[in-house]
């Protein structure tokens, strides 16, 4: 374990420069959210600007060849991929609590009241999409390098997008939705625990598909 | 006396090349040149030996021990410095200590530290601030603080101005001083194998044209030079980058082969950039 603790370590610090790129985007959600007045959108969009960040860990190593440094250090592959699934959870953390904070704070200073469930929910959907995104797009950087695949960097937004919109068509949205946040409104408590059990589904997944793809490459 | 490193019928094809039944010894305490022209499979067979490629087929110990099997267990004994620096450009050279100590067993901060100081390296220099040739000490010091008894080095050379490429020499013998570290570093550039080289192996076209002491290459080749009248067909298959004009012919012979030569053919002793040259025009083979 101490081992994925330290390749995590290393993605962090890879990292480390575009992580300090992660306040100016937060402004943008910010000033977005405003000019719509809605704080949820504040809260989806930090996570969408995240899964950025989480991306630039494949850039950076491919900028300094600093692949080549897995290559060496004694580490198995499937730990290195842990390490960076890791990483993106680690980054996830600060993220969703700033994406709460803003959340709220912009709510109170527009006078928007946003009940408790809703907040919730909104801040476990923002988490899965994350956990989603990433999940799409590691599998892909590590088949065919970030430089080649960054194009499919915005691929899970598109999906989410066209999996609304035909959920829209053929069934009753409005009626679905409010079955579904009715569901959480007495059980509060569970929207988390939702969306941390379905976003750690979906790394767990794309993980072991990464692992089937990096194991058979060379470095 | 054991072995830092075994490679025996290492097999690895592609779409255009492939490294074929390659084999050598490197016995511990040793330097190892590894030399073949560009593309002849020298960082193929290191990618294999760092099993950052996966062979096809054949076997590689390090200290005894399978390099994909044993992985973990021999990357805490082995170091690696590639031609090309692996490290972020925007780290600190204090903090490469911090983001790499942790992978290590044997990492020793004050022999770092000890190696930055001799490499006058300042600690608080980002990477992208430093020259090749200090990117090249900074991959060493990290390579030499864990305790690595062998050191794979991948054209280290190439790139590095006379002095600096003088001042890489002289760490590397320092390095195997003790009698129990070993290097095995390939390179194209023959006259740092003169100088430090105890071993040398020659690759071509990803086959083994030699392996043995520099000593024994050197006696176990030579250059035959004469006139036209003197290249009988026998001779032509026997020798190795012929080259043939008005004047004469010329090309390398094994020593072996030297038995009745007609006297008028002058032979010399080559240098190992001559070996390589004729290697590369092709001709005889050579087990």
């Amino acid at each position: 374990m101490h081992r994925i603790m330290n390749a995590a370590k290393l993605d962090f610090y890879a990292a480390r420069s575009s992580l300090k790129l992660s306040a100016l985007m937060f402004i943008l959600a910010i000033v977005i959210g405003a000019a719509t007045k809605q704080p949820m959108i504040i809260m989806v969009l930090v996570m969408v600007f995240a899964t950025y960040l989480g991306g630039t860990v494949f850039s950076t190593h491919e900028k300094n060849h600093s692949d080549k440094l897995y290559g060496i250090l004694p580490l198995k592959k499937t730990e290195m991929i842990a390490g960076r699934y890791l990483y993106a959870l680690v980054i996830s953390v600060p993220s969703i609590v700033i994406a709460g904070v803003l959340g709220r704070a912009i709510s109170s200073i527009l006078n928007i009241t946003i009940d408790s469930t809703t907040f919730w929910i909104a801040l476990a959907l923002a988490f899965v999409y994350y956990c989603f995104s990433v999940g799409i797009a590691y599998p892909i950087y590590f088949k065919f390098t970030f430089a080649k695949a960054y194009i499919f960097t915005m691929m899970p937004l598109y999906l989410v997008v066209l999996a609304v919109m035909i959920f829209t068509r053929k069934s009753n949205y409005l009626n679905n939705l409010s079955q579904f946040i009715n569901f959480f409104n007495n059980r509060t408590y569970l929207a988390p625990i939702f969306g941390i059990l379905c976003g750690l589904l979906l790394m767990t997944v794309s993980a072991w598909i990464a692992n089937l793809i990096y194991t058979r490459k060379e470095i | 006396m054991s072995n830092a490193l075994e490679v025996q019928n290492l097999h690895k094809p592609y779409s255009d090349f492939t490294l074929d039944s390659v084999s050598f010894t490197l016995p511990s305490g040793n330097i190892m040149g590894f030399v073949g022209q560009n593309g002849a499979g020298k960082t193929t067979t290191i990618r294999c030996i760092l099993n950052m490629a996966v062979r096809d087929g054949g076997e590689i110990k390090i200290f005894g021990l399978d390099n994909v099997r044993d992985e973990l267990a021999v990357k805490q004994e082995l170091a690696a410095v590639f031609d090309e620096n692996f490290f972020v450009e925007s780290w600190r050279v204090h903090e490469v200590e911090k983001i790499i100590k942790g992978f290590y067993s044997k990492w020793d901060s004050r022999l770092y530290g000890d190696y930055l100081t001799k490499f006058e390296l300042s600690p608080d220099k980002q990477v992208k601030e430093l020259s090749r040739g200090m990117k090249l000490k900074l991959m060493l010091a990290m390579a030499m603080s864990h305790g690595a008894k062998l050191l794979i080095l991948d054209e280290p050379t190439s790139g590095l101005d006379p002095v600096a490429r003088d001042g890489l020499l002289d760490i590397l013998r320092e390095y195997v001083a003790d009698g129990e570290k070993s290097v095995f570093f390939s390179t194209h550039i023959t006259s740092d194998l003169e100088r430090i080289a105890d071993y040398i192996t020659l690759i071509d076209h990803g086959r083994i044209f030699y392996t043995g002491t520099r000593d024994s290459l050197l006696e176990h080749f030579c250059i035959v030079k004469g006139n036209k009248t003197d290249l009988s067909d026998e001779l032509k298959r026997k020798l190795i980058g012929l080259s043939v004009t008005s004047a004469g012919f010329a090309g390398m012979l094994p020593v072996s082969e030297m038995k009745g030569l007609p006297g008028s053919i002058t032979t010399e002793q080559p240098a190992i950039d001559e070996i390589l040259v004729y290697i590369s025009k092709g001709g005889a083979t050579h087990a």
